[in-house]
């Protein structure tokens, strides 16, 4: 397919919980090297948007088109099979496993070529404590693991929610120019985060959503100018 | 070759010579056919609960089903016992299909409601209504094939080949798979594990053990009744052998069989008026100092346990 388009096209997604609309007819675009942040108060959707796209629940409308094909009907295996992987907030390791065996399980099972999970470690910086259970890391090491678990099945999508929160500043920089570089390397990226200074950092281009809905896209600047995201932050 | 399979190579070889000459120089059969029984169930019920996570506390409807399944084709089909056993096994897995929807159900409402699918069964067959099939509460007879020789080796076949079952998984990337279904099934789907398919295998797999196990049982009482194969006992006593062993490991359920396995008879024998007491104080010990069984004691030294 063509560098222009898009590898992720999501059209008028909605879902509701009860009578909580948590989305409610978002519609965007991510690209191939391409960073897209994800911003809005708490409650506005961001990570129900992502647990769409990984597929943990169906949605209730809309289209998730992904290389052109709609996937809003597939396990969330053959998403990931497919090339979509995703961090999660609160991370979630296989606590009883090594380090090692945590990332062994995703590059086993992503279908396709071997990866060979200890590169990947490499990579991440957690090599040294491969053969430590996963439940003795610290939180930020667990976010890391996270990633590495995501990495190993080589994704072209990657769905990143909230990795910034609770590094610290060294940390912080070091995360930015990491998920970079994954985007130079042609990875597409959606990247949700409360930490402007970062999203500034990382993404080409922001989305802001509020109770469901997308308020605002383009640049972060031009963002905090708009009165609409000026209303949904602080309450207008 | 994963050091699992070698070490399992080993248990194998132990376990076999150990059934082959017990019974030279000790004549109890039926003692050591339900020692095999129990080891087996013990590890069957491992595949599910301690590589997968999920307890089946009515783990023992498979293996009333298997003994019925298999007496039912010794009946009415008037086929050989060794055929009637894979009929049985059969049976057990037919039942774990019909019983996969509950795995909807997470923890203690999994348990729960497999125990009740359990009691249903065992209500099912011993409804009167089905006494033209099952025999209802009057119990199955099955003297045309009576042969305790035939039945304790095909039990140690069981047992051998649930051994290596066990020891297979465990090696594998199906092993490593189920230990990911149970550590965080979400996190297993985000790393390309198909956890439905999976899960269901590992179930019916857990359950084909049970009912190969209750079919030879029957074969070797050849009298029983409902309440003999679909007693809670069987699946209480299975749960505590894998507990006191160590869950999740090849030994584990082996070793803790042949311990309070052995531990019930002896008190039982030598001194039943305590063997409540003392059977009670063993499994209260156990919990309170030694959660993660008797490998764990073995772990904690760091020796690597198969």
């Amino acid at each position: 397919m063509s560098p222009e388009a898009p590898i992720l096209e999501v059209e008028g997604l909605k879902k509701h919980f009860g009578g909580l609309k948590a989305l409610d007819g978002v519609s965007f675009s991510i690209h191939p090297g391409e960073i897209l942040g994800l911003a809005g108060p708490n409650g506005s959707g961001k990570t129900t948007c992502i647990n769409a796209i990984s597929g943990v629940f169906r949605v209730d409308g809309g289209q998730i088109r992904y290389l052109g094909q709609p996937i809003q009907h597939l396990p969330a295996y053959r998403r990931v099979r497919h090339g979509i992987n995703r961090t999660f907030q609160v991370p979630r390791p296989f606590l009883g496993l090594t380090v090692l065996e945590n990332v062994m399980v995703a590059a086993t099972y992503r279908g396709g070529r071997n990866v060979n999970p200890r590169h990947i470690l490499e990579d991440i910086g957690l090599a040294e404590h491969a053969d430590r259970p996963a439940r003795s890391l610290n939180s930020s090491q667990q976010k890391m693991l996270g990633l590495a678990r995501a990495l190993a099945t080589h994704p072209r999508l990657l769905l990143v929610d909230e990795i910034g929160a609770g590094l610290n500043p060294v940390e912080l920089s070091s995360m930015a120019e990491r998920l970079r570089s994954y985007a130079e390397q042609g990875m597409a990226l959606l990247v949700v985060e409360h930490l402007m200074d970062f999203l500034d950092r990382v993404t080409d281009r922001l989305l802001v959503m509020d109770a469901g809905n997308t308020l605002f896209s383009g640049k972060l600047q031009q963002a905090t100018e708009d009165s609409r995201v000026i209303e949904a932050f602080l309450g207008g | 070759m994963p050091k699992t399979w070698r070490s399992t190579a080993v248990i194998v070889a132990i376990t076999l010579l150990t059934f082959v000459f017990v019974p030279y120089i000790y004549n109890n059969q039926f003692l050591l056919f339900n020692m095999m029984m129990y080891m087996a169930l013990a590890l069957g019920l491992n595949i599910i609960y301690g590589y997968t996570g999920y307890l089946p506390f009515g783990y023992v409807g498979f293996f009333g089903a298997g003994a019925y399944g298999g007496a039912l084709a010794i009946t009415f089909l008037h086929w050989s016992p060794y055929l009637a056993v894979i009929v049985g096994g059969g049976a057990a897995v037919l039942v774990g299909m019909i019983l996969i929807p509950l795995f909807r159900l997470s923890g203690a409402y999994f348990s729960i409601a497999n125990l009740a699918a359990a009691e249903a069964l065992y209500y099912i067959v011993a409804n009167p209504h089905l006494e033209s099939i099952t025999q209802g509460p009057y119990g199955i007879s099955l003297p045309q094939v009576y042969d305790p020789n035939g039945a304790y080796w095909t039990m140690l076949f069981i047992l051998l080949f649930a051994l290596v079952l066990s020891g297979f998984i465990r090696g594998s990337r199906f092993g490593l798979a189920l230990a990911a279904i149970r550590e965080n099934p979400l996190s297993a789907s985000m790393s390309g594990v198909n956890v439905v398919k999976l899960r269901s295998i590992s179930w019916l797999l857990s359950a084909l053990v049970a009912g190969l196990a209750g079919a030879t049982f029957g074969w070797y009482i050849s009298v029983f009744y409902p309440e003999t194969v679909f007693g809670l006992g069987i699946g209480v006593f299975t749960i505590v052998f894998v507990l006191f062993g160590g869950i999740g490991t090849v030994l584990g359920p082996i070793v803790g069989t042949l311990i309070l396995y052995g531990a019930y008879n002896y008190i039982g024998i030598s001194t039943p008026q305590y063997f409540q007491l003392v059977y009670g104080l063993i499994i209260v010990l156990l919990v309170l100092f030694l959660p993660n069984g008797l490998v764990s004691l073995a772990k904690r030294r760091g020796i690597d346990v198969p």
